[in-house]
C-alpha cells in the first residue's frame, strides 16, 4: 500500500484520537478537590493567592501571565504527550481569569478600543477577561442581563445586534463528547448508506434522536433536503444559543476574537470565522501583536473549560435545624421535584429537552486545528467533581442535559434579526437546562426574569407543550417550576 | 468486522509508533510559587459562614420556587417591622445581604409598564433598557450584585457590566459610560464627607457672622480635614460669593459617591441605584410626586401611587432602604496588604515611595481621619416621621476587616482610602460627554471626584468607563490637574514604574471563602 494512502487510512481510523499517551506522571495528578471541605477551602484559597500573586507579577513585568502560559501551553509539546491536561487545566484556569491588556492583544486596531455593541462580524470587543461573563454561581457560570453581548450589530445602537446572553460553561466537556460521538455515528450511516451502492433511505437516529432521513441514489449522491435539525453536514454543533460551535475549542477560539479582539492561531482555522481584520497572518487585526493566543494556550483554555464540573439533578437541601444552617441537611420538597420532572415529560418538553443522553466514551479529545493534536481529558476521573457517573443499573454513563442536541423553529416571535453562522432566524439549538437554576435571567437575551417567563415564550415546534402549560392546574405549574430551580450546580467553595 | 478489527490494530499500532517517548516536565514558575494560606481554624470559620448564606439562599429559592414571592419576603424588612425594634444589626445585615443579591421581577415592580410611552422604549414590560434613557434610566439590571461582581459580591463592575447613564435608550455611543465602582467601605467614607461638610458649613457660618458684623466682604480659605476647598467670600449682607470654591459644589457639601461626586450618602446611591437601573420608584418618590415637588412625568404618567404604570403601588419603601444602607454600612474595608514574597515586597517598598515622590498622594491622600464612626439613616416619608432611625457603628459593626483606631483623641480612626474626596479637574481627554447633574448643580465634563483607591487590585479595567486595560495606561491617562504627576510618573525608569504598580496591587479586598 501506499505510505501515503496508508497515514490517511489510519488517520480515519484512529479519528481524532491521535493523542500519545501522556507523560508518565500525569497520572500522580489528583482531579481538583471541589466541595464543600477543608481540601477544597486550601484549594480555592490556593487560587486565590495565586491569582494575587500572578497580579503582582504581572505589575513587576508585564506580560507575565501570557509568556509564563505560552511556555508551558506549547502546543508541539502538548502533541507530543508531554504536557499533562492537569496541567493545562491549571493553566487554562489562570488565562480564563486573566485580564488581557492592550499589550497582550486585547482588542483591534480600532481607534476606539472597546464596542460595547459588536460590528457585524469584526465582533467587539467589549471586555477583558472570560470571566467578566461567565461568573454566576462561580467561575465558568452564566452571565447576568447587564453582562448580555450584542451580535451581529452596527457598533453603536442596542436595537441594531442580537442580544445574547452569556450562557453557562458547565459540562462542557461532557456536552463535546456526546456531540462529537452523535457526529461519527451520523457520518457512519451516510457512509454506510453510501457504500451500498443502491438507492436507499436511512434514518438518521443516533443516542435515540432522530436527525430525519438521509436519502442516497445508485450512484451515492446524497439527498439532505429531509435532514432536520442539524446542518447538511450532519455535524452536530452543541455550542452557542443557536449552535454554532462544533468543539470547544471552537467556542474559545471564537469567543477570544469576538468578546476580547485577542486572536489566536486558529482563528482562521475555525469553521465559521469572524471577519478578522486585514492584517498579516500572524496579526490579523492588525492591532501590531502577534501570536495574541497560541493554539496551545487556546488548547490549555478548552481543556479548563471542559475540565468545569457537571451539574446535579437532585433535590434541593435543607439544613436539619434551621438556627444551624451549616449542619447536616435532607432533601427538600422532595414531592414536587419529584411531580416537576414527570410534568416535564407529561406536557411534552422532553420532546426536545431529552432528559438524559447516554455517552459511550468518558473521554474527550481537545483537537488543536492548527497541528491536529490532541489532548485527552478524562471525563470520569480527571475533572471537577461532580463527574459523569456509571449507572449502577445500567452500566452506562448517562449525562442528564436535558436538550436533544438539535436545532428547532421557536417560530417568528423568537427570531433573531440577524443570521448565525447559516441558520435560519428562528431556529436555536435546545437549550440544555443542566443547571439551568442558576442562570436567571432566562432565554438567548436574558429578557426572561423568570422560568414561567420563559417557557411562555416557547412558539414554533414547542407551541403545544407551551399551550399545554398554560393549561396546567396551579400546583402542577409550581412543581415544575421546583423541578426546573433545582437543577444547579452543586455547591462549592470559591474565593472569587 | 475482519476490517475493523485489523485497521484497530494496525492503528492502535501507528499511534504507539507516534509516541515519542515524554520528555521531562515542563518546568514553570506558575507552578512553583510558595503560597501563603490562611490557617485551618480560619478556614473552618470561613466554611461555616459560607455554607449559612449557601444553604439559606438554596432554602429561600426552593420556597421561592414553589410559591413566587417567598424569596423577597425574606429579603424585606418593611419599615413598620423595623418600627418594632426586635431586629439587630445582624438581622439587617443578613436581610441587606440577600436583597444585593436578589433579582427583581415585574411582580416586584421591576421596570415599567408605560405601553407606547416615550420613556417605555421598544421593549414589551418591564422595558428592560441596557441603554438607560435620560435622567429616567433602564432598567438595564435585575439585581446590585448584576453589576457589582468583581471579586465576589459588592466588589466592582465587570467591563461588560458598565452602565450607559444618560442615553436615548438605544445607542451606546451617545450615554455617559460607567464602570460600577466597588460598595465596600462606602460607610466609613459616608462619615468622612459629613464631617468635611460639617467643617466646611461652620467656616460659611463664621465668614458670615464676620462680613455681617464688620459690614464688610470676608474672604475666608475654606478647609476641611486639612484640605484645600478654596476660598469663599461672605458679604455684609449674608449672602456669599463661590465662585473661589474649588473641589466640592457651591453647596460646601462633600458628595463622595459616583465617580464624579454627586450623592452625599449611601441611602442617596441605594435610592438612586434601585430606580435608575432596577425600575423601582422609591415610595418616597411617588410621596414626591403626590405632592408637586418633582415634575409630572418625571417617572411616568400613571397616578402618583403606581406612576411607573406597572400595577406595583410599593415598590421600595423606607425599611427596605434603610436596611440596604445597614447592609452596605457594615460592610469591610478593602486593605493595604503587602506581598510576602521578599522581592515584591522589597518592590512594595519602593512602590510607596514613588507613590508619594511623584505625589500622587496629593490628590489620592493616602489617610483621612475619621472623629465620629456612627452612621445615622432616618426614614424618609412623612408618615414615619416618628420612626426610630438606625445607627451603625462603621469602626466596630458588621464585616472585618474595619477602618483602625490611630490613637489620636480628635480623630480616633484612620481611612486608608487614597482620595481626599475633592473633585478635580482631569483634562479634555478623560472628559465626560456632558455635564452630569447633581444636587449641587451640575458638575463639568472634566470634573471627576479622585477615586479612591482602595481595593483597586479587584477593579481592573480601570477608570471611570473602564477604558485603561493597565495601571500605566489609568496613570497616563490623567491630565489637568494631575498632569505634573503624570509627566512626573511618564519620566520614571522602569523598574520605579513597576514598583508603584506593585504597591498599588497591594490594595485589595481580604481574600474569603463563599459558596456563590
Amino acid at each position: 500500500m501506499n505510505r501515503a494512502l496508508a497515514l490517511v487510512v489510519l488517520l480515519a481510523a484512529c479519528g481524532d484520537n491521535l493523542a500519545p499517551p501522556p507523560r508518565a506522571d500525569c497520572s500522580a495528578y489528583a482531579p481538583p478537590p471541589t466541595g464543600l471541605g477543608l481540601d477544597a477551602a486550601r484549594e480555592a484559597h490556593r487560587r486565590a493567592a495565586l491569582r494575587q500573586h500572578l497580579r503582582y507579577r504581572e505589575a513587576l513585568e508585564p506580560g507575565y501571565v501570557m509568556r509564563e502560559t505560552r511556555l508551558v501551553a506549547d502546543q508541539a509539546r502538548i502533541d507530543r504527550g508531554e504536557v499533562c491536561a492537569q496541567e493545562l487545566y491549571e493553566v487554562g484556569r489562570i488565562l480564563f481569569e486573566h485580564d488581557f491588556t492592550f499589550a497582550d492583544g486585547l482588542a483591534t486596531s480600532d481607534a476606539a478600543p472597546f464596542h460595547r455593541v459588536q460590528r457585524g462580524r469584526a465582533g467587539g470587543p467589549e471586555t477583558t477577561s472570560c470571566t467578566s461573563c461567565h461568573w454566576r454561581s462561580g467561575p465558568g457560570g452564566a452571565g447576568a442581563f447587564p453582562d448580555n453581548a450584542y451580535l451581529l450589530g452596527d457598533g453603536d445602537r442596542i436595537s441594531s445586534a442580537d442580544a445574547r446572553n452569556p450562557p453557562s460553561l458547565i459540562g462542557a466537556g461532557v456536552v463535546q463528547a456526546l456531540a462529537d460521538e452523535m457526529t461519527a455515528e451520523l457520518a457512519q450511516l451516510r457512509a454506510d448508506a453510501i457504500a451500498r451502492g443502491r438507492a436507499t433511505e436511512v434514518e438518521l437516529v443516533t443516542k435515540g434522536i432522530s436527525f430525519g432521513t438521509l436519502h442516497v441514489d445508485a450512484r451515492g449522491n446524497v439527498s439532505t433536503d429531509d435532514v432536520r435539525g442539524i446542518d447538511r453536514d450532519l455535524v452536530v454543533r452543541p455550542f452557542g444559543w443557536k449552535g454554532t460551535a462544533r468543539t470547544i475549542t471552537e467556542l474559545v477560539t471564537e469567543a477570544a476574537a469576538a468578546h476580547l479582539g485577542v486572536q489566536s492561531e486558529d482563528a482562521a482555522l475555525v469553521e465559521d470565522p469572524l471577519e478578522l481584520g486585514g492584517g498579516p497572518p500572524e496579526d490579523p487585526d492588525g492591532d501590531g501583536i502577534a501570536d495574541e493566543l497560541t493554539s496551545g494556550q487556546a488548547t490549555a483554555l478548552a481543556v479548563y473549560v471542559a475540565s468545569l464540573e457537571l451539574p446535579i439533578n437532585a433535590p434541593f437541601e435543607s439544613p436539619d435545624d434551621l438556627a444551624h444552617p451549616a449542619g447536616p441537611t435532607q432533601p427538600y420538597l422532595v414531592d414536587e421535584w419529584a411531580r416537576g420532572r414527570v410534568i416535564l415529560e407529561q406536557i411534552g418538553c422532553t420532546g426536545c429537552h431529552t432528559p438524559s443522553l447516554p455517552l459511550a466514551r468518558t473521554v474527550v479529545a481537545i483537537t488543536s486545528p492548527l497541528t491536529a493534536g490532541s489532548v485527552m481529558v478524562d471525563l470520569a476521573n480527571g475533572t471537577e467533581a461532580p463527574r459523569v457517573a456509571r449507572d449502577a443499573a445500567t452500566g452506562t454513563y448517562n449525562a442528564f442535559v436535558y436538550s436533544d442536541f438539535k436545532r428547532h423553529d421557536l417560530g417568528g416571535e423568537n427570531a433573531s434579526q440577524h443570521v448565525h453562522g447559516g441558520i435560519a432566524t428562528r431556529f436555536y439549538l435546545t437549550r440544555r437546562l443542566w443547571g439551568v437554576g442558576e442562570t436567571a435571567p432566562y432565554f438567548h437575551d436574558g429578557a426572561s426574569v423568570t422560568l414561567d417567563d420563559a417557557i411562555g415564550r416557547h412558539h414554533g415546534e414547542a407551541e403545544a407543550s407551551r399551550l399545554a402549560w398554560t393549561q396546567l392546574p396551579r400546583e402542577d405549574r409550581d412543581a415544575l417550576r421546583v423541578f426546573l430551580t433545582s437543577l444547579r450546580r452543586a455547591p462549592r467553595l470559591v474565593v472569587p | 468486522m475482519r476490517l475493523r478489527g485489523w485497521l484497530f490494530v494496525l492503528c492502535a499500532a501507528a499511534c504507539d509508533r507516534d509516541a515519542a517517548p515524554p520528555s521531562a516536565p515542563v518546568t514553570s514558575r506558575l507552578f512553583t510559587e510558595e503560597l501563603a494560606l490562611p490557617s485551618e481554624q480560619a478556614l473552618l470559620a470561613q466554611i461555616d459562614d459560607a455554607l449559612e448564606k449557601k444553604r439559606r439562599a438554596d432554602v429561600d429559592r426552593a420556597l421561592d420556587a414553589l410559591e413566587p414571592g417567598e424569596q423577597l419576603e425574606h429579603a424585606r424588612l418593611t419599615q413598620l417591622a423595623l418600627d418594632r425594634q426586635i431586629f439587630t444589626l445582624d438581622d439587617l445585615f443578613r436581610v441587606g445581604d440577600d436583597l444585593f443579591a436578589y433579582q427583581f421581577r415585574p411582580e416586584n415592580g421591576l421596570g415599567n409598564g408605560l405601553a407606547g410611552h416615550p420613556l417605555a422604549g421598544p421593549y414589551p414590560a418591564p422595558n428592560l433598557r441596557r441603554v438607560q434613557y435620560g435622567a429616567f434610566g433602564g432598567p438595564d439590571a435585575m439585581a446590585c450584585a448584576e453589576c457589582h461582581s468583581l471579586g465576589g459580591d459588592d466588589g466592582a463592575g465587570t467591563r461588560t457590566q458598565n452602565t450607559f447613564f444618560r442615553g436615548d435608550g438605544d445607542r451606546t455611543l451617545a450615554a455617559d459610560e460607567r464602570n460600577p465602582p466597588a460598595v465596600l467601605g462606602t460607610g466609613p467614607v459616608e462619615r468622612l464627607a459629613a464631617e468635611m461638610s460639617c467643617e466646611l458649613a461652620a467656616q460659611r457660618a463664621s465668614a458670615i457672622a464676620a462680613a455681617m458684623t464688620a459690614g464688610a466682604p470676608v474672604s475666608m480659605p475654606l478647609v476641611a480635614k486639612g484640605l484645600s476647598f478654596g476660598t469663599l467670600v461672605a458679604r455684609a449682607d449674608g449672602s456669599v460669593d463661590a465662585s473661589g470654591v474649588t473641589g466640592v459644589a457651591a453647596d460646601l457639601i462633600v458628595r463622595p459617591f459616583g465617580w464624579k461626586g454627586h450623592q452625599a450618602t449611601v441611602r442617596g446611591i441605594v435610592k438612586e441605584g434601585f430606580r435608575v437601573h432596577m425600575g423601582l420608584v422609591p415610595l418616597v418618590e411617588q410621596h414626591a410626586v403626590r405632592d408637586g415637588l418633582v415634575p409630572a412625568g418625571t417617572y411616568g404618567d400613571g397616578p402618583w401611587y403606581d406612576v411607573d404604570e406597572d400595577g406595583k403601588t410599593i415598590e421600595v419603601e423606607d425599611g427596605m432602604i434603610s436596611t440596604m444602607v445597614a447592609y452596605l454600612a457594615q460592610l469591610e474595608v478593602p486593605v493595604v496588604a503587602p506581598p510576602s514574597d521578599p522581592a515584591l515586597r522589597d518592590a512594595f517598598a519602593r512602590g510607596r515611595d514613588v507613590f508619594a515622590r511623584v505625589q500622587c498622594g496629593g490628590c489620592h491622600t493616602p489617610t483621612l481621619q475619621l472623629a465620629d464612626p456612627l452612621l445615622v439613616t432616618r426614614p424618609e416619608q412623612s408618615e414615619n416621621a416618628a420612626s426610630p432611625s438606625i445607627t451603625v457603628d462603621v469602626a466596630r459593626d458588621g464585616l472585618t476587616p474595619k477602618i483602625e483606631p490611630i490613637g489620636l483623641a480628635d480623630a480616633p480612626f484612620g481611612v486608608q482610602l487614597f482620595s481626599d474626596l475633592r473633585r478635580h479637574d482631569l483634562g479634555p481627554a478623560l472628559a465626560s460627554a456632558a455635564a452630569q447633574p447633581s444636587e449641587g448643580g451640575a458638575i463639568a465634563p472634566t470634573q471627576w471626584l479622585t477615586r479612591p483607591l482602595w481595593g483597586l487590585a479587584d477593579t481592573a479595567p480601570y477608570l471611570h468607563d473602564g477604558r485603561a486595560s493597565t495601571i500605566d495606561e489609568a496613570i497616563l491617562l490623567h491630565g489637568g490637574e494631575a498632569q505634573a504627576s503624570r509627566d512626573a510618573f511618564a519620566a520614571l525608569p522602569d523598574e520605579e514604574r513597576a514598583a508603584l504598580r506593585v504597591y498599588l496591587m497591594s490594595l485589595r479586598r481580604t481574600p474569603k471563602l463563599v459558596a456563590p
